[in-house]
């Protein structure tokens, strides 16, 4: 035959060897450190190991993938994880209070009243639909001095001597086939002090990561994908799009499908899936709530998420709390350093942190605790 | 639910390669190797959601890791440069001359004369093997549309190589590589 009758023939001969030797050298020689860096990088990424649970619970959209820079930042969305420093200090943790537990100034009764307050003013909210799930927030974490080159071989380790961070904003739009992420918005760098600062610039003020990885990049990075990016997984339930608006809507009927997930957990994977040793169900309600609170369910389901919250052991509430972007709101927290702060009037989620939470108290941004605070969690019909 | 970093090793080991090789199709080996670690990089934070079969999914990232790098350096390099930086000896000897109507650096020409979107087309099908529903998934269109986009690259290429062998004749043999665009 005339191979010009044949033209995906000539292309394949046109293939050169060199492609599968090329990918076998790189495989042997990249094999051994890919998977050091992935399957370890829980542990080197931040010092805060309960900052990775708590990543490890929102929806999992995938964020910037501007080459080398996806890195950190699809880090804080989807990490799962298992706990590496459990009950560390993070630096910048207030005298008196303690990373597993905040300072609470109200009662169990007082606790529950504020979470089924919530779920009443969560349930009577407008519900709303749109084709696009759109999460705009504003990001604060620890980070350290990076690498260099376009693709740093090694993730950012935990500043030794001094306590930095970094605040940026990203935006994410989900629909069922698309996804559009933008981060690194408006980067900020800052320190815990001065005198962190100052021991910063006496190391020679090395370059500090950021959500677009040690590219060098510091601004706004737009990725798109040709596929949705909303998933979250109840045990086997997976929650896309489409279905996380079929959720329960009353606590009762949430409480037996989470019991049903929890129970087909096997301990490593209620480890994995809670970031706790051995957690218990209260945790992993607390877990999931973190999810659904702040994804593309309905007023009824994020009521009932409150309503199951209210019947939980172990929570804890802290009122009249400031967030790195002044605004107030009620903490609720597992009772191992994890919160939500929610506002009062609107049931909303304003943040979610490790930030060691008092009543009174206002989260800062510049320690070693995450924070993300949202702007929004809407859904739209236009992607801009 | 097997466990997480079961299934993450068992994707490397499995699609590294294909994936690397995507990646050397467009960029230097160093490049290509950060792409490709990196994509396995996003695969561990998205584990949960990639789909069946992962092949598209993990190629949709690297090219969208080298699309969205290279569109702003401007140094993602064209396939058919690319094709000649890798040929070796035996890629050319074991071009059949006599099967094949046109020489091997006219046949690439004629490749590297097609749109990047008609070579991409061309290449995932037949380089790595994926179906159109499969390719489609990686570029970001219809399985429809990505069948329409294989069949005018399939076209457009058999009038390059008609047009490379008309003159055949007339021409004096070329040096193997030369004629790659660049």
């Amino acid at each position: 035959m005339n191979l010009i009758d044949d033209p995906q023939r000539v292309v394949a001969d046109l293939r050169p060897a060199a492609l599968d030797w090329l990918a076998e050298e790189g495989y042997r020689r990249h094999r051994a450190a890919d998977l050091a860096r992935v399957l370890g990088e829980r542990a080197a990424r931040t010092p805060h190991g309960r900052r990775l649970a708590l990543a490890a619970r929102r929806p999992p959209v995938l964020l910037g993938a501007v080459a080398g820079l996806a890195a950190a930042a699809v880090a804080a969305a989807v990490v799962i994880t298992l706990p590496s420093s459990h009950g560390h200090q993070p630096a910048g943790t207030p005298a008196g209070a303690s990373a597993s537990g905040a300072t609470s100034a109200t009662s169990a009764n007082g606790s529950q009243a504020i979470l089924l307050t919530a779920a009443h003013t969560a349930a009577g909210r407008p519900a709303a639909t749109g084709t696009y799930w759109y999460v705009k927030e504003r990001d604060f974490e620890p980070t350290a001095p990076g690498g260099k080159g376009k693709y740093p071989k090694q993730k950012a380790k935990p500043a030794a001597d001094y306590t930095a961070a970094y605040a940026a904003t990203q935006e994410t739009w989900t629909s069922a086939t698309r996804t559009r992420t933008v981060v690194n918005e408006d980067l900020v760098f800052d320190f815990a002090s001065a005198a962190d600062r100052a021991k910063w610039q006496a190391a020679g003020s090395p370059k500090l990561a950021n959500p677009a990885g040690q590219s060098g990049l510091t601004g706004p990075a737009t990725s798109n994908y040709a596929f949705g990016g909303y998933s979250y997984n109840i045990g086997s339930i997976k929650v896309s799009l489409a279905t996380a608006r079929k959720l329960p809507t009353t606590p009762g009927k949430l409480d037996a499908m989470l019991r049903t997930a929890w129970q087909r957990l096997t301990p490593a994977q209620r480890q994995a899936t809670v970031g706790l040793p051995a957690p218990t169900y209260a945790q992993y309600v607390f877990q999931v709530a973190g999810a659904l609170l702040t994804g593309p369910v309905t007023p009824g389901t994020r009521g009932a998420v409150y309503g199951l919250l209210a019947k939980q052991p172990g929570l804890t509430t802290a009122t009249n709390v400031t967030d790195p972007l002044g605004r107030v709101g009620t903490a609720i927290g597992d009772g191992n350093g994890d919160f939500l702060v929610i506002s009062p009037a609107t049931a909303d989620v304003l943040d979610q942190t490790t930030y060691p939470v008092r009543s009174g108290a206002t989260i800062l941004g510049n320690t070693g605790s995450g924070t993300e605070a949202y702007l929004s969690l809407s859904w739209t019909n236009r992607l801009p | 639910m097997s466990d997480p970093k079961q299934r993450f090793t068992g994707l490397y080991d499995e699609y590294y390669r294909p994936v690397l090789r995507y990646a050397l199709q467009h960029a230097d080996q160093d490049c290509a190797e950060d792409v490709a670690s990196e994509t396995f990089l996003i695969a561990w934070r998205r584990l949960a959601d990639i789909p069946e079969p992962p092949l598209p999914w993990l190629l949709g990232v690297a090219r969208n890791l080298l699309r969205q790098q290279f569109g702003r350096a401007r140094r993602q390099r064209r396939l058919a440069d690319q094709i000649s930086a890798l040929t070796t000896e035996a890629d050319l000897s074991a071009w059949d001359t006599g099967e094949h109507v046109v020489e091997r650096a006219a046949a690439l020409a004629a490749l590297g004369s097609l749109r990047g979107a008609d070579v991409e087309a061309l290449t995932l099908v037949t380089w790595l093997g994926l179906d159109a529903a499969e390719a489609a998934a990686v570029v970001g269109c219809s399985p429809h549309a990505f069948t329409a986009r294989l069949h005018r690259a399939r076209k457009r290429l058999t009038d390059a190589l008609r047009r490379a062998e008309q003159p055949r004749e007339r021409r004096t043999p070329q040096p193997p590589l030369s004629t790659s665009r660049g």
